[in-house]
């Protein structure tokens, strides 16, 4: 087993309890008006 | 800012030596050490990156929680629907014709062949879900009649039905009335006002038929709107930039005059000018670094871009179909024909049914993610972006599954920019 002696990856944790105030699944018409 | 890749990592190094890496499949950002970064490029030349690169290969290997998303069964649940083909302005780079109409005769949707078209897709929801319906023109609000008695129909089939309608209009902020303004917050309508800028580029843009600016008359209606905003959930510009203009930074700081609760950038999906998307690039990094500086992840968080970015990271949400066309969206226009992508309208050919001559199945024609549709497999950016346009595809390449290359480096360079806002938000 390898002594891990520097950590080289620190992940950011998200805010899962974010209010989602929008997706990119909706639909996304171009201002046709 | 320079980057390298190694399998589905992706790292960035900012001009000030930050390393910021990024997890394709799981969509995870960290802060990556700067022998991780030259592990990147030579791996195990060097012995004393023997570590570094363990944990890069142990990093790539992780699965996050396996997604729903791929798998999930889409139902239709939005419909855009062109209540009306006239409008009063005559836009440059107007999809519609020049003038809404898409040259052809009709005017405005028939409300008694919308209504059953609705009852058609409302029904197929369960309880609980959500009815999107987006009014779209021409200019809307010049047939108001027709947005209170679908509202209406709307609401009444949604509570027998018991799902939730929400309700949005894209607008060109012309037609702020006193009325309209009591129909808005009635009727709970999301507000989108079409806008390109300040008065010296806007008027130029999207003048009247009688090539009049009419920029002051919105800014002045948009007062009104936000005075007498009692019920409307909320109001947002949207500005459409490409060969005609891509001011988006001049756009910015009007938009933020204006007050907007979210504002929109969109490129011209019809637009595949190389050196205009370029610069559009560049216009929508000032515009980030201003509204990040200013603002912080609250001010970057207005332009829906970033919000959209930012949302999935947190979420850990994977794209995988860039929009609704052929899964959840179903488009009507004036004539009461039935469409699967609001582009589509134009053409008769691309229509899937009639008035209530069409099944929600006939909607649904594309039975696999976009990204695997349009080979996006390799490409690290594919599940914030979800496969990309399918009209700009087409607009280029001819085949709308084969990506257009401009909208690509748009679409990668914009999210790198958003992936480097949300690990400076998030790393302090």
């Amino acid at each position: 087993m390898k002594t891990v002696t520097k950590t080289h990856i620190k992940k950011i944790v998200p805010k899962k309890g974010t209010t989602q105030s929008g997706t990119l699944l909706a639909c996304k018409p171009l201002a046709l008006s | 800012m320079e980057y390298r890749r190694w399998n589905d990592i992706l790292a960035l190094k900012t001009n000030d030596g930050k390393v910021i890496g990024f997890h394709s499949r799981n969509l995870e950002v960290a802060e990556l050490s700067e022998d991780l970064w030259n592990t990147m490029r030579w791996e195990l030349s060097r012995p004393e990156l023997e570590e570094a690169f363990d944990q890069l290969q142990t990093w790539n290997r992780e699965e996050s929680e396996p997604s729903t998303g791929s798998d999930q069964k889409h139902k239709v649940r939005s419909v855009s629907i062109n209540v009306t083909q006239v409008c009063n302005l005559q836009c440059v780079y107007c999809a519609a014709g020049g003038d809404g109409s898409y040259g052809r005769p009709e005017k405005r949707i028939v409300v008694e062949k919308t209504l059953p078209q609705l009852k058609i897709l409302m029904e197929h929801l369960g309880a609980g879900e959500t009815f999107n319906v987006t009014f779209i023109g021409g200019e809307p609000l010049l047939y108001p009649e027709g947005l209170r008695l679908i509202c209406e129909y709307v609401e009444q089939q949604a509570s027998r039905l018991e799902i939730h309608p929400k309700f949005s209009v894209t607008t060109n902020g012309t037609q702020f009335s006193d009325e309209n303004i009591k129909l808005l917050n009635l009727h709970r309508i999301h507000v989108t006002i079409s806008l390109d800028g300040p008065p010296e580029i806007n008027d130029q843009i999207r003048p009247t038929k009688g090539n009049k600016g009419v920029t002051q008359q919105i800014a002045d209606g948009i007062s009104s709107l936000m005075k007498n905003r009692v019920g409307i959930p909320s109001i947002g510009f949207q500005g459409v930039y490409g060969a005609h203009n891509t001011q988006a930074y001049k756009a910015f700081v009007y938009f933020k005059e204006l007050n907007a609760d979210w504002m929109d950038f969109q490129y011209d999906n019809e637009n595949n000018d190389t050196q205009s998307s370029l610069n559009f690039i560049h216009e929508m990094e000032n515009v980030a670094e201003t509204a990040f500086r200013l603002n912080g992840e609250a001010g970057l968080r207005k332009i829906r871009f970033f919000d959209n970015i930012f949302n999935n990271l947190d979420q850990q949400k994977k794209i995988w179909s860039f929009c609704g066309s052929g899964k959840t969206l179903a488009v009507i226009d004036s004539k009461n024909n039935v469409f699967t992508c609001p582009w589509a309208v134009n053409d008769l050919s691309l229509k899937v049914g009639s008035g209530d001559s069409f099944s929600v199945e006939s909607l649904q024609t594309l039975k696999t993610p976009l990204i695997e549709t349009n080979s996006c497999q390799s490409c690290w950016a594919k599940h914030l972006c979800g496969g990309g346009c399918m009209w700009a595809h087409k607009k280029t390449t001819g085949d709308k599954h084969s990506p257009d290359p401009i909208f690509c480096n748009r679409m990668r360079s914009l999210i790198l920019s958003a992936i480097s806002y949300y690990y400076q938000a998030r790393s302090n």
